[in-house]
C-alpha cells in the first residue's frame, strides 16, 4: 500500500448529488475536499439518448440494476430476499445519471411522524429547519416548477416555469379536476428555460439514459464543476475497501484501489459517507478494527438495518386518442399530493403521492413498461402495441415506506466485488401497511384513469423494480442506542465521521428524495463549517 | 456501431436446424401484420442468438429452450416441429410457455427488443424514429389557468 503524503481536511466517499452539494459548500468555504468516486465522469455523446438504439441499451449496459449493467465501476447486489431490486449508478453525478429528476421536496408533516401518527421516529429537525438548504439547493439546481402549491409551505418563485405536460397531462388535469383532487405540475430538476449556463430541456424524453443537452441538473453538471473552480479534489476510478480509525478512536481515512488498480490510502481529518443508502452501510460494515469489530459506527447495532425503498404501485390507462406519450421527460409530469396524509379509515397510516409518468419508446413499450408485463404475442400482438403506442399514460403511487429491522443491507459472505471488497445483500419485505397501502393506491389510480377517460387499464401492484430510493440504514436521531448519527450527520460512536447520503433518512415521507438529501448534505456542511475549530482537530 | 448491429456480430452458436426452428418461432411471437413485417423478417432470430450468445448460461437457456420446444413438440427434431400447422406450433409454444418461464420470458422480452429497435419496423409503423436527443420534440407551455379549482380547494398539507 503506497500511503499518499497528503491529508485532507475532508474526504468525501461517493460524487454523487450528495458528494457534490456537500463538496460545493465545504470548498467555497476555503476548506480543502478530497472526494473519492469508483465511477468516472460521464460522457455525454456515449448517452444512449442519442443513438437510435437507445432502447436497447436500458436492458444492458444503461440498466438501472447494476446487476444487469456489471460494469468495472458497479459492484453486485445480493437480491435474492428483496421484495424490490435497488438501482444506482456509478460515476461523477451518481445515480442521477440515469434519474428522471423529480425534484419534491420531503413535507412537514413528514418529519414528525411519532408525533402526529404515533408510528416510527421523528426526524431530530423539521422541515423548516431545511428550508434555507431547501431553498439553497433549489438555486444550485434550478428547478422548473410553479410556486404556490397548495401541498407545501409557501416556496419563492421556482427557477425556471414549469414544464410542458403535453396532451397526457391536459388529460389526466381533466381527470383530477372531476374527482376534486389535488394536483400540480411536477418540480423538476430539469431547466424549462435557459438557467446557470445550461440550456433548456428539449423534450426529448429519456433523461434515463442520460441527458445529452445537460438540460437535466445532475451533480456533475451543477456542483461539481463549481467544487472543483474551488480547488476541491475529485479522484474518479477509486473504489473505497474501507474507512480506517487510528489508534484513538477517530477515523483518519480511507484504502482504496485506484484507476490502475494499485491499493492507496488517503488520509483525512474528517470522513464523510456519501455512498448513497447500500453503499455507505456496506464499506461502514466492512470497516472492522479491534475497536470496532461490528463495523464502524456501529455501536447501536443499526448501520445497515432500517432499509426503506419507496413501494411504487403502477397503473396504466389507454386511451383512444393519440396522446404523443413519447414526447418529453419521461418522469415529470403531474403530480398529487391529495393521498399522503394520514386517513385512518384507509387501513393503514401515512401515505402515497400520485405522479403520472410519459412514455419511453416502442420496445419499452412493447415490454409493458412500468407493468412489468409485455403485451402479447402471437396474432394479437399488432393490435395491442399499436393500441397502446402513443396511447397510454401511465401513473405511479409511491408510498411512504416506514423502518423495519427486518429490512436491511448486510454483506454478502460470499460476493464480492471486482476488487474482491465483499458485496451487499439485501434484505426486504413489503410491510402490511405498504401492502394496504399500494393496495388502496391501485383502486385511486384506476378510479382515476377513468374519470380521464381511459378506455382500458391495467395495474401492477408492486412494483419489483422500483428501488430508485435507497433510504435509512444509517439513520439520524439524538438517542445512541437508536440512531447511527445526530442530527447534524455525526456518527455517535466516532466524532469526526460523517454520513451525507439517503442512509440518514428516520422515514421516508411519501416523495422521491433527492431534493431532501441535498438540502441534508448542505446542512451537514454548514455544522462543518461552523464547528471545525471542534471536528476537525 | 449500435447495439443492434453488435449483437449481430456476436458469435453464431446454434446448428443450423436450431436457428431454422428459432426463426419459425419468432414470427410466432411476432407474425407478419398489415403492412408490417414479422419477426425472423428483420433479423430477429439473429438478434435473439447473438444477445445470448455472449455467456454460456445464456447459450444453455436458449439451446435448452429449442430444445424443450422440440419436446414438447413430441419430436425430437426441430425438423418436426416445422412441419406442424403455425395453429398446433402455437399449441406447443402455448404449453413451453408455462413449462419453462424462464426461457420464454428472455424469448419474448428479446425479440420484443430485436424487433422494436429495428428500422425498418419503426418506419412500417410510423414509429418515430430517430434519436431522441438533441433534437427533442415540441410541447405547449404549461397552462396555469388549469390550476385555479385546486387553488380554490385551498391547503393541502399538514403543518408540523
Amino acid at each position: 500500500m503506497s500511503g499518499g503524503t497528503d491529508i485532507a481536511d475532508i474526504l468525501v466517499i461517493g460524487a454523487g448529488m450528495s458528494g457534490g452539494a456537500f463538496t460545493w459548500s465545504l470548498s467555497e468555504a476555503g476548506f480543502q475536499v478530497t472526494c473519492l468516486e469508483q465511477g468516472g465522469w460521464p460522457i455525454p455523446s456515449r448517452y444512449p439518448s442519442t443513438h437510435e438504439d437507445w432502447e436497447l441499451h436500458l436492458s444492458s449496459d444503461y440498466h438501472f440494476d447494476p446487476n444487469v449493467r456489471g460494469l468495472p465501476e458497479d459492484y453486485p447486489v445480493n437480491t435474492d430476499d428483496s421484495a424490490i431490486v435497488p438501482f444506482m449508478y456509478n460515476a461523477v453525478g451518481g445515480s442521477a445519471i440515469h434519474w428522471g429528476a423529480h425534484f419534491p421536496r420531503m413535507r412537514p408533516s413528514d418529519f414528525r411522524v411519532k408525533t402526529l401518527d404515533g408510528v416510527a421516529d421523528d426526524w431530530p429537525l423539521t422541515y423548516y429547519d431545511l428550508e434555507p438548504y431547501f431553498d439553497l439547493n433549489d438555486r444550485m439546481t434550478g428547478v422548473a416548477g410553479l410556486a404556490g402549491n397548495p401541498a407545501y409551505p409557501p416556496m419563492p418563485p421556482r427557477q425556471t416555469p414549469p414544464l410542458g405536460i403535453g396532451k397526457q397531462g391536459n388529460k389526466l388535469a381533466e381527470g383530477f379536476e372531476r374527482l376534486g383532487w389535488h394536483w400540480w405540475p411536477a418540480e423538476s430538476a430539469i431547466n424549462s428555460a435557459p438557467y446557470d449556463g445550461r440550456p433548456a430541456c428539449t423534450y426529448g424524453g429519456p433523461c434515463v439514459t442520460g441527458c445529452y443537452v445537460k438540460a437535466k441538473s445532475s451533480a456533475d453538471v451543477t456542483y461539481w464543476p463549481k467544487a472543483i473552480a474551488n480547488g476541491a479534489v475529485l479522484k474518479t476510478g477509486a473504489r473505497v475497501a474501507e474507512i480506517t480509525v487510528g489508534p484513538d478512536g477517530l477515523a483518519d481515512g480511507a484504502v482504496y484501489y485506484d484507476a490502475q488498480g494499485v491499493v492507496q490510502h488517503q488520509k483525512a481529518r474528517v470522513v464523510v459517507m456519501a455512498a448513497n443508502g447500500v453503499g455507505t452501510p456496506r464499506l461502514l460494515l466492512n470497516s472492522r478494527s479491534a475497536l470496532f469489530p461490528d463495523g464502524l459506527a456501529n455501536g447501536s447495532g443499526l448501520v445497515g438495518k432500517n432499509l426503506m425503498f419507496h413501494p411504487v404501485a403502477a397503473t396504466v390507462g389507454i386511451f383512444e386518442d393519440d396522446l404523443e406519450g413519447y414526447k418529453g421527460p419521461l418522469a415529470c409530469s403531474v403530480t398529487s399530493y391529495e393521498h399522503c396524509e394520514t386517513d385512518r379509515s384507509r387501513g393503514f397510516v401515512r401515505g402515497y403521492q400520485l405522479q403520472s409518468n410519459r412514455q419511453l419508446g416502442p420496445v419499452n413499450t412493447s415490454l409493458g413498461g412500468p407493468l412489468e408485463r409485455p403485451v402479447p404475442w402471437g396474432d394479437s400482438h399488432h393490435e395491442a402495441f399499436d393500441a397502446r403506442f402513443g396511447r397510454i399514460i401511465p401513473i405511479a403511487a409511491l408510498g411512504e415506506d416506514l423502518p423495519e429491522l427486518h429490512n436491511e443491507v448486510v454483506l454478502d459472505p460470499a460476493l464480492t466485488d471486482g476488487h474482491g471488497i465483499p458485496a451487499p445483500k439485501v434484505n426486504y419485505k413489503m410491510s402490511e401497511n405498504s401492502t394496504r397501502m399500494m393496495e388502496e393506491a391501485v383502486a385511486r389510480m384506476e378510479e382515476l384513469m377513468e374519470a380521464a377517460g381511459a378506455v382500458g387499464t391495467g395495474s401492477n401492484m408492486t412494483m419489483r423494480g422500483a428501488g430508485w430510493h435507497l433510504l435509512g440504514t444509517a439513520r439520524m436521531g439524538t438517542d445512541a442506542d437508536t440512531s447511527v448519527v445526530d442530527g447534524h450527520g455525526r456518527a455517535h460512536d466516532v466524532r469526526n465521521l460523517f454520513v451525507i447520503d439517503g442512509s440518514l433518512f428516520v422515514t421516508s415521507g411519501a416523495v422521491n428524495p433527492t431534493s431532501t438529501i441535498q438540502a441534508l448534505a448542505l446542512w451537514v456542511a454548514d455544522y462543518i463549517k461552523n464547528n471545525s475549530r471542534h471536528v476537525l482537530d | 456501431m449500435t447495439t443492434y448491429e453488435h449483437a449481430h456480430e456476436r458469435s453464431n452458436f446454434l446448428s443450423p436446424n436450431r436457428r431454422e426452428l428459432l426463426t419459425a418461432v419468432v414470427d410466432l411471437i411476432i407474425p407478419p401484420g398489415d403492412g408490417v413485417p414479422g419477426a425472423s423478417e428483420v433479423g430477429v432470430a439473429a438478434h435473439v442468438e447473438g444477445i445470448n450468445g455472449v455467456a454460456p448460461h445464456t447459450r444453455a437457456l436458449l439451446a435448452n429452450g429449442l430444445k424443450a420446444i422440440e419436446a414438447a413438440g413430441g419430436s425430437t427434431h426441430s425438423q418436426e416441429f416445422l412441419s406442424l400447422s403455425d395453429d398446433d406450433r402455437t399449441a406447443v409454444l402455448k404449453q413451453v410457455e408455462s413449462r419453462e418461464p424462464v426461457f420464454f420470458a428472455m424469448l419474448v422480452r428479446e425479440t420484443y427488443s430485436g424487433y422494436y429497435s429495428s428500422p425498418e419496423v419503426l418506419r412500417a409503423k410510423g414509429l418515430p424514429l430517430s434519436a431522441p436527443q438533441p433534437e427533442g420534440y415540441d410541447i405547449e407551455p404549461f397552462d396555469a389557468s388549469l390550476l385555479e379549482g385546486v387553488r380554490k380547494r385551498g391547503k393541502a398539507y399538514r403543518d408540523a
